[in-house]
């Protein structure tokens, strides 16, 4: 018996609510409306995701969202770490208290950032008191960064957790035993056994960022677009769908391809990338 | 390994067929009104009075956020009976022949409707809306940072308060402000003319603090900031939580709002539909609901039983003299686009 | 020196993710509408959330839908991850790819094409479409939590395990699946909390019920009250007294242990 029938259930719920919603959105993507109202087939949304204020556009998101993922990394990484270690008894309670904030309504605690954000707010006012004046804390592009390593950081720090706990002290020991001092010991052995872990945390938060547009809007009050916004802007205000999903449909490829990339080049230097 | 695949077709088929079934189903001897309004837009108690006044309709009552969401749900074919859009959108679904006629002569409490507020540009003859609230498009500004008069669409692109300025994040209503500084409709359709008022946004964005919607309210009462580009129904709940905002209709003229009711084309029940507007515009009912929605109402009777404070609100009850100086947003066709394109450079560059 | 190390770094993280959930906790007690805007102790807006029958009724369908939609994914999300591990590389290459799409996409795109997928195949728009573009959602993150432990895993064992002549099904459930938890309960807690969380999609997919996330971003346009402050004040209080609860319950268990042994 193959254990590869085990993901047909899922291989039909793919077909019938990713893979069809996906072909609607190449349909829209593909055609424009024409004089009578019906779809005709055209590529002239597709260059015109191309020119280059909406290229500026995707850079900036895939930019901000890199920024952010690897924040999320460099706090999210030793946090899973200290959490999976032996003698760290409390692990699986801190990480359900990492994940609770998460449970509070995405708006109101996006409020509550604002608030402690804005020119009266706590941080400005701790800031004044160790004698920092006029830091513009909010609608610019390190509110904006804050919201997204805020809102996406718990699904850097889970996917580690849950492979580091697993990950064998003898193997440790054993480097340890034959000379390995304590950064060749992470380098050689911890840091490729999280591996699997750390690119699932990778593309659980890079991915969703790229798209996100509320956190652009509240706590960069719109002061720029990210490409998120840019299509929800086709969909809801230039009564778009076509170009909307053109934008879409661009932006899935691009993010997809790089990462065709990454992989390619990551199974040619042998390493334990995807 | 079988055990497996039944379990995951039997919770696969349960999900699918509770959603071909529809939850709830409800009674057939019933007939069913799809109301769609804005969130938190009507008082609770009004709309559970009215379900037991009329045992004999089943409601269906969702909710949206803006004018744009809600036609894209209706795009996508979503069905609603009775829904509650703005102006500019109610002349667009009329000239998109979605909306059915109103037979006021079947609306006894419609006479209780200020005549000031009957056949309004975007429904010229009064054939499709009924109007609900109402309110200006103004300045609010906060007294302590503000101390000149404000009298102008000047004060927006005022230097002295850079980084205090807060747009409404929407193309008509900066549109508005930026044309009506020059003197010009806020329904301009020269291209002349919308591109002076496109450079002028762009100009006044190094002042601008935010482009907020909702979260604006919560900067002006915390006095995070000096001025804002709001409409009437938010400066009076801001005003009500800080003393210290004072609110304007500039002397060059604004916008004023109207969110009314209108019937789907597609209505399966026109008699429900007249029973739940003839019910909102009783008026009594309409005061008990405008006093908690806290925009200002239309009704005319509503408005003398809500007394005296509303009633010589100049805020919430305008003067004739302001009234005259606002336009309402009229749909601009092809032109949309054109105002949205604006509004995505601004917000691009 | 080390463990104190460690403990400033957890509480920074903490503090991080918790300032602003102090903040709006603390503004449930506020008289005042507003946040930031403190006039006052006050505990009328925990009375007025009791008498919102809106709040309540989506506060229930967000919590059903969250928790079956999460059960659901991580049933099936399970399982395609044990089958997409052991697929040949291209097979695997192409479902992994279009898995990532849901996770790709703007959640307006999926909301849309998924309302008209639904429309178009006739289904009632409610719970049960709601319910079903939430499963949707939540399996590339099911999927993606447990594949990782899965490539962890030494191959080995399961193999032994058949060729001494365990059933494969059973193998699977005593060798592979302790093995596997970890990844199983972190997508199940992921698919819970975007679940939780969604709006958009929720929004094109449902007619006649709304969970928590349409109620407030509704509410918006007239300002959030102070309501769901109380609301998330009372979720959070929840949570942590059974966190508690646990926690001493599983713990004098061990003790006990520890004196039999």
């Amino acid at each position: 018996m193959k254990q590869r029938r085990y993901a047909v259930p899922y291989l039909v719920w793919m077909a019938m609510f990713i893979v069809v919603p996906l072909l609607i959105v190449l349909y829209y993507g593909l055609t424009v409306q024409g004089a009578d109202g019906s779809f005709v087939f055209s590529l002239e949304n597709i260059q015109k995701a191309f020119t280059p204020a909406y290229m500026k556009v995707l850079w900036r998101s895939i930019w901000m969202a890199g920024v952010a993922t690897i924040l999320c990394l460099l706090i999210g990484y030793p946090t899973a770490k200290i959490l999976a270690s032996r003698d760290f008894k409390k692990g699986s309670i801190v990480l359900i208290l990492i994940i609770i904030p998460m449970w509070m309504n995405f708006l109101l605690r996006t409020y509550a950032w604002i608030n402690l954000l804005n020119d009266n707010g706590l941080i400005q006012q701790i800031l004044h008191a160790v004698g920092i004046q006029d830091a513009k804390l909010l609608y610019n592009t390190g509110a904006v960064i804050v919201g997204l390593v805020y809102n996406f950081l718990p699904f850097m720090i889970l996917p580690i957790y849950s492979v580091m706990v697993k990950i064998e002290p003898h193997l440790i020991e054993a480097a340890e035993d034959l000379g390995a001092n304590n950064r060749t010991v992470f380098r050689r052995v911890i840091w490729p056994l999280s591996m699997p872990g750390v690119v699932s945390g990778v593309v659980m938060c890079f991915m969703p960022a790229v798209t996100t547009f509320a956190v652009s809007r509240l706590l960069g009050g719109s002061m720029f677009m990210m490409y998120g916004d840019l299509i929800e802007n086709q969909f809801y205000f230039m009564r778009d769908w076509h170009f909307g999903a053109t934008l879409s449909i661009v932006m899935m490829a691009l993010v997809l391809l790089s990462m065709l990339f990454f992989r390619r080049k990551g199974a040619k230097e042998g390493g334990l990338l995807f | 390994m079988k055990k497996v695949f039944r379990m995951a077709a039997c919770a696969m088929a349960a999900v699918c067929a509770l959603a071909l079934a529809g939850c709830g189903g409800g009674d057939s001897a019933k007939t069913t009104l799809r109301i769609y309004n804005w969130g938190d837009y009507i008082d609770p108690d009004v709309l559970e009075q009215f379900k037991k006044d009329n045992p004999d309709i089943n409601v269906v009552y969702d909710m949206f956020d803006s004018n744009e969401a809600m036609l894209a749900k209706l795009d996508g074919g979503a069905q609603y009976d009775v829904y509650i859009p703005s102006d500019y959108m109610i002349e667009k679904l009329i000239k998109d022949d979605r909306l059915a006629k109103i037979d006021v002569s079947k609306i006894e409490n419609y006479k209780n409707i200020d005549d000031r507020f009957k056949n309004l540009a975007f429904d010229p003859n009064n054939e499709y809306s009924v109007p609900y609230t109402w309110g200006t498009l103004g300045i609010l500004y906060n007294k302590t940072k503000v101390t000149e008069p404000v009298t102008s669409w000047d004060i927006l692109w005022d230097e002295t308060y850079k980084g205090d300025i807060i747009m409404y994040d929407s193309a008509r209503d900066s549109m508005a402000a930026a044309l009506k500084k020059l003197g010009y409709s806020c329904n301009e359709k020269d291209t002349d003319k919308i591109n002076r008022a496109a450079q002028l946004l762009k100009d006044q964005k190094p002042l601008v603090k935010a482009y907020q919607t909702d979260a604006m309210k919560q900067e002006m009462i915390n006095g995070n900031a000096a001025l804002a580009l709001v409409y009437s129904g938010d400066a009076i709940l801001c005003m009500n939580e800080n003393p210290d905002l004072g609110y304007a209709v500039p002397e060059q003229g604004s916008n004023k709002f109207f969110d009314s009711i209108v019937v789907d084309k597609n209505c399966q029940n026109m008699d429900a539909a007249y029973r739940f507007i003839n019910y909102l515009c009783d008026a009594e009912v309409a005061a008990k609901n405008c006093e908690y929605i806290g925009y200002a109402t239309p009704n005319k009777a509503a408005l003398e039983l809500m007394g005296e404070g509303y009633v010589d609100n100049v805020v919430y009850n305008p003067s004739d003299e302001v009234l005259d100086k606002c336009e309402v947003f009229l749909d601009l066709g092809d032109l949309n686009t054109t105002y949205n394109k604006i509004w995505e450079e601004v917000k691009m560059q | 020196m080390k463990k104190a190390g460690r403990y400033i770094w957890l509480s920074l993280v903490l503090l991080f993710l918790y300032a602003p959930i102090l903040t709006l906790i603390i503004f449930s007690f506020n008289a005042s509408k507003t946040m930031g805007n403190w006039t006052g102790f006050s505990l009328q807006w925990y009375v007025e959330l009791f008498r919102d029958s809106t709040i309540m009724q989506s506060l229930w369908v967000t919590l059903s839908i969250a928790v079956l939609s999460a059960l659901i994914a991580t049933f099936i999300g399970t399982l395609a991850a044990i089958g997409i591990h052991s697929m040949k590389k291209r097979a695997r290459g192409v479902v992994e790819n279009i898995t990532y799409m849901p996770m790709l996409s703007s959640e307006t795109v999926i909301g849309i094409s998924m309302m008209l997928l639904f429309l178009f195949l006739g289904f009632k728009l409610g719970y049960g479409t709601m319910l079903i573009a939430h499963i949707t959602f939540n399996l590339p993150y099911v999927i993606f939590s447990v594949l990782p432990k899965l490539r962890q895993l030494p191959a080995s064992q399961y193999e032994a395990a058949v060729d001494l002549g365990a059933k494969p099904h059973y193998a699977l459930r005593k060798i592979v699946l302790p093995q596997i938890m970890p990844g199983v309960i972190t997508g199940a807690i992921f698919a819970f909390t975007l679940s939780i969380d969604d709006f958009v999609i929720s929004y094109f997919t449902s007619q006649d019920v709304s969970n928590l996330s349409m109620t407030i971003y509704s509410m918006a346009r007239r300002g959030l009250s102070p309501k769901i402050n109380a609301l998330s004040t009372i979720m959070f209080v929840s949570v942590v007294i059974l966190l508690v609860v646990v926690n001493v319950r599983s713990s004098r268990q061990a003790r006990k242990e520890n004196l039999v042994r």
